[in-house]
């Protein structure tokens, strides 16, 4: 009942924001991204710009399970968490008018995100310090192979653990190292030059390795 | 072990950890509609304020009009000599 009322307000506000852009260029179908969208999110994502409230709710509740576990990496607390993910589709809303559709719509949502957890991080970035971060069950634990590891714990440490960088270096380490990504795809999420990402991670690598040798850790 | 290892292997066991399930398709709708009523706000205020503005205007310009156009001065502006 709320839901569907929440629905219909949004639908009202999409309606008085018409042409909050378009989708390849008039929204009307005939654009360039339908080949190359997955068939419901183009669907979705063209009925949203008309003001069709029902269409956002359907792309939140379909890309949602995938946000949240990306915004997991941003922080270990459940309410800012869900805060995060939230956060991505308010922002997504708000620049929808700008997706081009020329690519999928989860990509999109994924520079989104990363910027939505890069800021997060920045404006968190003062209450963390090196000196803070607790590292000293990390030589144990990297003792243990990885499948025997206790996922929460394995996690639980590597947030503490890029907690001690600056945001830059943390989301260039995550992006690189955790999610395997490819310079070409992590200069397409964070909006950087190819050259600075390499920089970036370079950078990094030299400050993590900094950072586990001031808090005893052997590394090579 | 270096450095790079160390978070590798960390990411790798950290990956099997269960994200917290989240439903946030409510929130969102409440808070894209109060953040549209945020940015319609300000404006809502120059609506007001302009419409405010725009009566004494209106009024001033129906007495002028009336003036001009006074059926009694308009028939002795036709028949002549007479004037109020």
């Amino acid at each position: 009942m709320v839901e569907s009322a929440l629905v219909h307000m949004v639908s009202s506000v999409f309606e008085m924001t018409p042409g909050t852009g378009t989708l390849t260029g008039n929204g009307d179908g005939s654009g360039r991204g339908d080949a190359t969208l997955p068939g419901h999110d183009a669907m979705d994502v063209r009925r949203s710009l008309q003001g069709d409230g029902d269409a956002y709710a359907a792309l939140i509740e379909r890309h949602q399970a995938g946000v949240a576990v990306r915004m997991w990496r941003f922080t270990r607390d459940r309410t800012l968490h869900r805060e995060l993910v939230q956060e991505v589709f308010v922002q997504a809303y708000l620049s929808l008018g700008t997706y081009k559709g020329t690519g999928p719509f989860e990509h999109w949502l994924s520079r989104i995100a990363t910027r939505v957890g890069y800021r997060f991080w920045r404006k968190n970035a003062a209450e963390v310090s090196m000196k803070q971060v607790p590292l000293e069950e990390i030589d144990q634990l990297a003792s243990e192979p990885a499948h025997e590891m206790s996922p929460d714990l394995a996690a639980d440490m590597l947030h503490r653990m890029l907690e001690g960088l600056p945001p830059r270096d943390r989301l260039v380490l995550v992006l690189r190292y955790i999610e395997d990504r490819s310079v070409k795809e992590v200069a397409a999420l964070t909006g950087w030059t190819q050259t600075m990402v390499k920089v970036q991670t370079w950078r990094a690598r030299k400050k993590l390795k900094r950072l586990l040798e001031a808090a005893g850790v052997e590394v090579d | 072990m270096n450095e790079l290892e160390l978070l590798r292997k960390l990411g790798c066991a950290a990956a099997r950890e269960s994200v917290p399930h989240v439903d946030v398709t409510r929130g969102t709708m409440a808070e894209v509609v109060e953040r549209q009523i945020g940015v319609e706000r300000p404006f809502a205020w120059i609506a007001g304020l302009a419409a405010a503005g725009a009566v004494p205007v209106v009024i001033l310009a129906i007495h002028v009009w009336n003036d001009w156009t006074d059926p009694l001065l308009l028939i002795f502006d036709t028949f002549g000599g007479f004037s109020l």
